[in-house]
């Protein structure tokens, strides 16, 4: 029987690449994004569209998490592994970040992935079964960027918690990490990327001198996701060109 | 078909040099390698035991070959890589693995022992970057160079002063070394292992109540095996890690969440 995975965010960029990825590697994939329509798209193009099941989610909505982790089950037998990777961010100035999308910012970066871990724990305890989560971090969880508090908090917050997850999991045999991105050309930044100005500003900043590509992210994700990282835990995997070590 | 000639292996193709392949976490490494489809060199002053882990890659059907070889003399790591590169026209993989510990308290520390630890801990893989990317560099494919620190690199060990200084040294000549080489397309990573059994912790294996104590701070609740340090070379060398650079990736059963 094949491992199944919970993907979030998977409409597109990093999310996509990771869903596309597993199934590759042999997953059964439940990918949910709130763009449902995309998502659709996506799988109608996919030579993998066997083992993939689309599903509409919010991943701020505790409850409807909660239900698609209880749909997983009921529907696949089991969940196996998770890629919280659902994120988005927005330009604002600090003093202009008004209180809701400071608390959309959490609700969907850490809220919403803390409770889906929390599920798909649950889940995994009563099957006595190991299994492993991924949350997508980023380099900002570190490193701070003008226009990005809201963003960088909640990802230095999704950082920390990981460690108290993966310490409270570990006796389990649940793992949980995160990957922590540097810049990627997803749509989430297509803004910068698309402009050669801007792209070759942000370049300069990197090391290696480019974007990742989100399938480079993707190979991490998958890596921590398997069997060849059971030691792994509680720490992030920074795959950015060398970014945070300058 | 053996694992040398498979297409299909990750590693296809390259080659790597691995140090301190005689023993713990680079024998493992480098059976990984050869598994992967890497060709290698071993490395070690051990020389006996670096020829048990080729008789151990040649068993699996393996390409490798031994190399005496003292990290803590640039010439002999300069020879190693080129040996390896003139056998097999390049070098993809270097492993700067080799290392010692000695336990002595801070304030018994003498200048001799500090001097050993530090001479391979961190002399050792600055002569092992040095030599592997003056080769890689003239490759248009680059290469990759992965770095043995220890989570003692961000968290400090009773008695273990002068391997927390060569690990954290480690921990930034990784990071130096990544930016300087990024243009080369050399990668330049280290690995974090927590406690793992290895010939280095013999002391604490032989001592049950020293490792009662050890085990209750891993959140895992065992000690890392050389085979999930292995794993975590094998895909840093990997295309998989194909932007990772700069960093440190720490596999240590969770410890360090404390």
């Amino acid at each position: 029987m094949s491992r199944v995975a919970i993907v979030t965010g998977a409409a597109r960029g990093i999310g996509r690449s990771c869903a596309e990825r597993l199934l590759t590697d042999g997953y059964s994939v439940v990918a949910c994004d709130i763009d449902i329509d995309e998502l659709h798209r996506w799988i109608a193009s996919s030579p993998l569209k066997e083992g993939v099941t689309a599903q509409l989610l919010d991943v701020a909505n505790i409850e409807a998490s909660q239900q698609l982790v209880a749909h997983t089950v009921e529907t696949h037998g089991k969940v196996d592994a998770l890629a919280n990777i659902a994120g988005y961010t927005d330009r604002q100035a600090l003093v202009e970040i008004d209180t809701a999308s400071w608390t959309r910012m959490c609700d969907v970066l850490v809220r919403g992935p803390v409770f889906m871990t929390k599920a798909v724990a649950e889940h995994l305890i009563d099957r006595k079964a190991p299994g492993s989560i991924v949350h997508v971090s980023s380099i900002r969880s570190e490193v701070a960027e003008s226009g990005q508090a809201h963003y960088s908090s909640a990802k230095g917050a999704l950082r920390t918690v990981t460690r108290a997850i993966a310490q409270e999991l570990a006796p389990h045999n649940i793992r949980v990490n995160c990957v922590g991105p540097g810049l990627t050309t997803t749509k989430m930044t297509e803004d910068v990327w698309s402009d050669d100005t801007l792209r070759s500003q942000r370049e300069s900043l990197v090391p290696l001198g480019r974007y990742a590509d989100p399938s480079e992210i993707a190979g991490c994700i998958a890596f921590l996701l398997s069997d060849r990282s059971v030691y792994i835990t509680g720490t992030t995997l920074y795959a950015d060109g060398g970014y945070l070590a300058v | 078909m053996t694992s040398s000639s498979n297409p299909l292996a990750p590693l296809n193709g390259k080659v790597a040099l691995v140090t301190g392949a005689a023993s713990g976490f680079g024998r493992a490494i480098s059976q990984d390698l050869a598994r992967d489809g890497a060709k290698i060199g071993l490395a070690d002053t051990d020389f006996e035991g670096a020829q048990e882990t080729l008789q151990l890659i040649e068993g699996s059907g393996g390409d490798a070959l031994v190399i005496e070889a003292d990290v803590t003399r640039l010439d002999d790591v300069t020879a190693a890589v080129a040996q390896v590169s003139e056998r097999w026209g390049r070098l993809d993989v270097m492993v700067n693995n080799a290392g010692i510990t000695i336990r002595e308290r801070f304030l018994d520390l003498t200048v001799d022992a500090f001097d050993a630890v530090m001479a391979v801990n961190l002399t050792g893989v600055f002569h092992g970057v040095r030599a592997a990317a003056t080769q890689m560099k003239t490759q248009s494919a680059g290469g990759v160079i992965i770095n043995m620190s220890s989570m003692r690199e961000d968290v400090a060990g009773y008695i273990h002063t002068s391997y927390c200084a060569s690990k954290g040294g480690v921990r930034m000549l990784t990071k130096a070394a990544a930016v300087e080489l990024a243009p080369h397309k050399i990668r330049v990573c280290a690995i974090g292992p927590g406690v793992a059994e290895t010939p280095l912790t013999e002391s604490l294996l032989e001592n049950p109540s020293a490792l009662n104590e050890q085990l209750g701070r891993i959140p895992m609740g065992r000690l890392g095996q050389p085979s999930d340090i292995a794993d975590l070379a094998t895909f840093l060398a990997s295309d998989d890690a194909s932007y990772i650079t700069g960093v440190t990736v720490m596999v240590d059963g969770g410890e360090l969440t404390h």
